[in-house]
């Protein structure tokens, strides 16, 4: 039943703004992906076009070979879960659950097995009967999820499923979907705004802004090497710092940081000019004030469990933060310390000083 | 790819609505509006001409019309404003004693048949009334009932309900935080409600300020009863037309006109007041009543039921006077249901017509209320917006104005409705349209589209979700709106009174003509049931509904 999704060149405008701008993504069957990004940058523009509610203005998008651009949304069969759930208040948990099978006319026996059986699978069995009045927002949840997996989707769709639950029962409900998901092997479009969430439940994500793809790839890689200053901004924490490529062999770079410090990285670029470095928190070295490095003062820590926090003010006014892992650590510091920082080489990322393009050769890199 | 291909030719349903509205709205409202206007621009020999509207500025006998319905409807309005808003505020912040039956009295002194005030008011206080003969009797003379003084006490009585409502239900869902916020600043509690209370329900008193003007602006029957020489622009239209009748009836165009006009500025001038200041609240605590205790408690008690019965005191001396002894015409002592006898004899037909007509216009009013409420409110486009603004404009219209419109419009062919039922429905449908579709587009407001989605998303067609899902949810939003349309309805008298024949004489227009012709009696009956069908229509609509209460 599940299908693969292409979105080619696809195009959505109010006004003469462009909510989606050209988007072109290939979605594989079974596959969990999803679409990330602030809010305003369209991917949830793009999920309604895909579920039918927002018109398709360029391009096409098609399930298998089929395009779906001028199918009606009655007609796609596609699953949707809503942001509010958008559970039917007037019936109960069968009639929700129920509803689409009617719609299309299967016999009652056959509703009745396929209801609880997806009941079942949310593990919703004992609310069958009740209204949806006086339900908690993860069981109106998993009978939203329950009711858009019923109608055997080619696809489903969910919209920021979980922003309205608490931060608990959010990763609960992360799970669920995750299994269920893997269970019926059934291609899915998540979109949501929290990186954590897009970083956890997907087997690949779309980073969007303004409209744009700014990067598809699989969590890991979209962590660890983000195609741009925005993506790794938004997707976990960076600190950018300014530097410049003083000495250039063929990619074999020196690049000079503030205070004197330099690291060595192999790069694609072979000129020589000011680039941006990106650091993640954990990929700074600190030290004591003697050791090799750029130079700063702890100005807060922040106990954080496993970690401690500390935002550094540098030599030259920026500020920035590093954590430093307990089991790992040698010395503990205190704000008010003078500690030495080297950005380690080997993970951090390296960008044009527009912070557009990714300047690191991962081949040679890794 | 083509670029174009979203554009496609499907049949949708709602646009497809949306254009019949449209069509029924310029056919039935639009024209009769046109057609008014035109013929207020032509003279009796059917030749272009301003010299209509030169007359009514010119001539004292109509601007001194046109000053009167300014100067009663202002002072009422302001009269009953006095009075509502201190009684809404005891009501809602204080331990009244049995407030449900309070609420319960003022809500029937509302709905009071149309002129039943005047005409109790005569009975009352009027040349050969109960009260003035008694006091005649000690060596008391009352200053007369009739004319300015008679319509504002009318006025003021007949919609003081109408504004409490509104500003007690304002108060009540005003959230406790902002007076608490307000008093932990260090106010005293009469700048309290001075700096706070009073400015965040200012628009709704002016809201209902406003409603409470257009109303008594169109009342035709209680000054026509009671003002005698004092003539407003209503009486003035239908006086007009009846003696114009035969002609084109220009000049009673031209009132119509002008007093549509005047409606409108009122309706600008509260919104340009209303729109600088409108404040949306969520409240998440009522306000605290506030528990008096002993003669403080009595008095505010006392207070309000001394105000409410003065609202009620119509319908009591109507359901009094209908039990009284008649012979022909005149009351003699002692009890009978004489009066209740003769108007199933005689009178029936009309009892029969008020219910059958307002069932028609309630169902027609339910659908398109429905509908409208919809498109208005969920596809918003141009021609939507005008379909709203439409709707929404017989608010304006005066019912004898409408009346009028209707008559000059399908007296002929090829739409000949003049003198039948269906041209009484079709007044009813307009006029009273805005209250069902009202409550309908607030209901819609807070019924998620995310409902209707995932209907269509399960497989559903976009025209039968709205039956399965959006409809269902709007029905306890739609007979909020629909029971106040269903009860000014069958009491619907001033465009009845230009409309019926004596085949398709209703409830309303019996009592009208009954008490023209000195029946007191059949009136008096005719009216209690009138009041007593309101009555029984509010009570099981609380019921039905569990206490949700009625949109103004």
């Amino acid at each position: 039943m599940s299908r693969d999704v292409h979105i080619t060149d696809a195009v959505k405008t109010y006004g003469d703004f462009n909510a989606v701008d050209h988007v072109t993504i290939d979605i594989q069957t079974g596959e969990l992906f999803t679409l990330l990004g602030p809010s305003g940058c369209g991917k949830t523009t793009l999920l309604r076009m895909i579920a039918g509610f927002n018109s398709i203005e360029g391009g096409t998008i098609s399930f298998g070979e089929n395009v779906i651009n001028d199918i009606p949304a009655h007609k796609r069969n596609i699953g949707m879960v809503f942001q509010n759930y958008a559970i039917f208040p007037h019936m109960s948990v069968y009639d929700n659950v129920a509803y689409g099978l009617k719609a299309r006319k299967l016999k009652k026996t056959e509703i009745e097995e396929r209801v609880t059986e997806a009941l079942a699978m949310v593990q919703i069995e004992n609310l069958r009967d009740r209204q949806p009045a006086n339900m908690s927002g993860g069981q109106q949840q998993r009978v939203a999820l329950a009711r858009a997996i019923v109608i055997h989707p080619d696809i489903l769709l969910m919209d920021e499923p979980l922003s309205n639950l608490d931060a608990k029962l959010r990763v609960q409900m992360r799970t669920t979907i995750k299994k269920v998901q893997k269970k019926l092997g059934i291609t899915t479009i998540y979109v949501t705004h929290d990186q954590e969430e897009a970083l956890a439940i997907s087997d690949r994500i779309a980073v969007m802004k303004s409209g744009k793809i700014q990067q598809i790839g699989k969590p890991k890689e979209i962590y660890t090497r983000p195609s741009n200053e925005f993506v790794a901004n938004f997707i976990g924490i960076s600190n950018i710092l300014q530097g410049e490529i003083k000495e250039n062999h063929q990619g074999d770079a020196q690049i000079f940081l503030t205070g004197g410090v330099s690291i060595h990285m192999k790069l694609k670029e072979t000129g020589q000019k000011p680039v941006k470095i990106s650091v993640r928190p954990e990929e700074f070295r600190i030290g004591d004030s003697t050791s090799p490095g750029i130079q700063g003062k702890i100005i807060l820590k922040t106990f954080l469990g496993d970690y401690i926090s500390y935002e550094i003010e540098l030599m030259n006014g920026q500020s920035v933060e590093v954590n430093q892992y307990l089991k790992e650590t040698a010395r503990e510091y205190e704000a008010g310390d003078t500690v030495s920082l080297y950005p380690m080489e080997s993970k951090i990322n390296v960008y044009d000083i527009d912070g557009e393009e990714a300047l690191v050769d991962e081949q040679k890199s890794s | 790819m083509n670029k174009n291909r979203h554009k496609s030719f499907q049949p949708d349903f709602w646009k497809i609505v949306s254009l019949v509205l449209m069509v029924i709205l310029a056919v039935f409202l639009l024209y009769p509006l046109i057609t008014i206007g035109y013929k207020s621009l032509l003279n009796t020999e059917g030749q272009f001409t301003l010299s209509n509207y030169k007359d009514f500025f010119t001539l004292k006998y109509y601007t001194s019309a046109l000053g009167h319905s300014f100067l009663v409807c202002s002072i009422a309005t302001v009269f009953a404003t006095l009075v509502s808003v201190p009684i809404a505020y005891l009501s809602s912040r204080y331990n009244v004693a049995c407030k449900k039956l309070l609420n319960m009295v003022i809500i029937l002194s509302m709905i009071s048949p149309p002129f039943i005030g005047a005409y109790s008011w005569i009975l009352l206080f009027g040349r050969s009334g109960v009260v003035t003969s008694f006091l005649q009797k000690i060596g008391i003379n009352m200053p007369s009932i009739y004319g300015f003084g008679g319509i504002i006490l009318v006025f003021t009585v007949k919609f003081f309900p109408m504004i409490y409502l509104y500003v007690s239900g304002a108060l009540g869902s005003m959230d406790a935080s902002l007076e608490e916020a307000a008093e932990n600043l260090g106010m005293s509690k009469i700048r309290r409600i001075m700096t706070v209370t009073f400015p965040l329900i200012l628009p709704t008193i002016s809201a209902a300020m406003l409603m409470a003007f257009m109303a008594a602006l169109a009342d035709f029957g209680t000054p026509m009863l009671i003002g005698e020489g004092y003539k407003v622009l209503p009486v003035l239209i239908y006086q007009q037309y009846l003696s114009e009748t035969g002609g084109d009836a220009t000049m009673a165009s031209t009132l119509s006109v002008i007093i549509i006009l005047c409606a409108l500025l009122v309706l600008m001038l509260q919104k340009f007041i209303v729109n600088r200041r409108n404040y949306t609240m969520s409240m998440l605590r009522p306000p605290a009543v506030v528990c008096l205790k002993g003669w403080k408690r009595f008095l505010a008690t006392a207070v309000c039921y001394l105000v409410a019965f003065i609202g009620i005191l119509p319908q009591l001396t109507v359901l009094f006077t209908s039990f009284l002894k008649t012979s022909g015409p005149l009351f003699v002592k002692g009890f009978s249901l004489d009066s209740y006898r003769s108007i199933i004899s005689k009178l029936g037909s009309s009892i029969t017509h008020t219910f059958a007509y307002s069932t028609v216009a309630i169902v027609i009013m339910i659908a398109a209320g429905l509908l409208i409420a919809y498109l208005s409110v969920r596809k918003k486009n141009k021609l939507n917006t005008v379909l709203d603004v439409l709707v929404m404009f017989p608010y304006v219209i005066p019912g004898a104005v409408l009346g009028i419109a209707l008559l000059l419009t399908f007296n002929k062919k090829p739409i000949y409705l003049t003198g039948t039922w269906f041209i009484l429905v079709l007044a009813y449908v307009i006029r009273k349209l805005p209250y069902t579709v009202r409550s309908s587009s607030a209901i819609l407001y807070q019924i998620d589209p995310a409902i209707e989605e995932a209907s269509i998303n399960l497989g559903v067609s976009p025209a039968k979700t709205f039956f399965k899902t959006t409809a269902v949810l709007m029905i306890p939003g739609v007979f909020s709106g629909a029971i106040m349309s269903w009860i000014t309805t069958i009491n619907e008298l001033s465009s009845s009174v230009m409309l019926y024949t004596s085949k398709t004489a209703t409830i309303s227009v019996s009592v009208y003509t009954e008490v023209i012709r000195g029946h007191f009696g059949t009136a008096a009956a005719l009216a209690v049931i009138l009041s007593i069908t309101s009555a029984l229509s509010v009570l099981l609509f609380t019921k039905l509904s569990g206490g949700r209460s009625i949109t103004l």
